[in-house]
């Protein structure tokens, strides 16, 4: 499909070299031990996920980058689907609370969240309000195609329950970019898959 | 001396015939001694159930656009949607499961019953039949949302692409 893919940024090539990979899982944080009353909610926090296995902390990656491509190309899209402003606005969010969710995720199981790139590349030329929608569909198929790839890749439950709220996010928002696009039909029959 | 042989006697037929009641065995049934033990049934795979719930809604989706054309451009594509599914389910039933050539309702015994005929009850107006439907598609969007935690990974990732395609179902007809 056409998902926005990274450009290489001189300037931070290498500097995301593996420094948290050796941090065992549950380490402590440098308020541990200071207990607090009120602290800020964190998804990761109700139950600390333990280190992911090779396939799955790989599949999670992916996923992050394509909720980071998500959070740019809705910028893009945002630009020229102007009458779609509060759609975008709407799931543009949703991508950053999915986002910063998937990146504690990682860091919690001891991984290191991948940075996301400073540009990417799209294989729709954006350049009207159809183009745009195109642009949104493409998306969301990226983004269920990548939590669909989780879920297949761990026997985790509460990994799986993660990975399944992404996927159908994802479904039904192209549901409704295609509707408002006028694309028919307007639904898939499995989410995520190409 | 001969009424307590004659007790004795009388408590081991009695002792005999307890143990014959218990056991289910007796010394006159005329068996050859094999257990009378009837093998467990064959676990059912958990698949079925969702083949079925599947397959009754296809038929509910197929009734609500033969009653109501007025509703087919929005029907038909779910009803396509659910089709597929079902062939994909089936699919993969007679993937894991090489020796069995369908699945039969008989197959599904916690699924609801289907009529041998495929037809089934209209809801009196398009709304009503856009209500079921739409309560038809939560209720299979639990179903397979719970089937994935137990499910091999393949299956999870099928029945997760499910359940979320529902989803889209329930946001297209609100």
């Amino acid at each position: 499909m056409s998902s926005p893919t990274p450009t290489p940024d001189p300037a931070s090539a290498g500097t995301s070299s593996g420094a948290t990979d050796s941090q065992p899982s549950g380490a402590a944080s440098p308020s541990a031990g200071s207990p607090q009353s009120v602290a800020p909610f964190s998804s990761s926090a109700a139950a600390a996920p333990g280190p992911l296995a090779p396939d799955a902390l790989a599949a999670v990656q992916s996923a992050l980058a394509a909720e980071q491509a998500a959070v740019w190309a809705y910028g893009l899209v945002a630009a020229y689907a102007r009458d779609d402003a509060a759609m975008i606005a709407e799931n543009r969010s949703g991508h950053l609370l999915r986002r910063d969710a998937t990146a504690a995720r990682l860091v919690g199981s001891g991984a290191e969240a991948a940075p996301p790139a400073p540009a990417y590349a799209v294989s729709v030329n954006v350049a009207d309000v159809p183009s745009a929608r195109q642009l949104a569909q493409d998306i969301e198929s990226d983004a269920a195609a990548a939590w669909r790839v989780v879920l297949g890749s761990t026997d985790d439950p509460e990994l799986r329950g993660f990975a399944l709220t992404g996927l159908s996010d994802a479904a039904v928002r192209l549901a409704m970019w295609k509707r408002v696009a006028g694309a028919s039909p307007s639904t898939v029959p499995f989410a995520g898959q190409a | 001396m001969r009424r307590r042989t004659f007790l004795s006697a009388v408590g081991g037929a009695a002792a005999l015939a307890i143990a014959s009641t218990v056991t289910g065995c007796s010394l006159f049934s005329g068996d050859d001694g094999a257990p009378t033990v009837m093998p467990a049934p064959a676990v059912s795979d958990p698949i079925t159930g969702l083949i079925a719930t599947t397959r009754l809604h296809v038929l509910r989706l197929d009734a609500a656009i033969a009653a109501y054309p007025d509703q087919a451009p929005l029907l038909t594509p779910l009803r396509d949607d659910r089709s597929a599914q079902l062939s994909g389910l089936e699919a993969e039933y007679a993937r894991v499961n090489p020796t069995v050539t369908g699945v039969s309702s008989a197959d599904a015994p916690t699924a609801p019953t289907v009529p041998a005929s495929g037809q089934v009850p209209v809801p009196p107006s398009p709304e009503a039949a856009i209500s079921s439907i739409r309560g038809d598609a939560a209720t299979a969007q639990v179903q397979f949302t719970d089937a994935v935690s137990n499910a091999s990974r393949y299956r999870a990732a099928l029945y997760g692409s499910i359940a979320a395609t529902l989803a889209s179902h329930r946001a297209i007809l609100a």
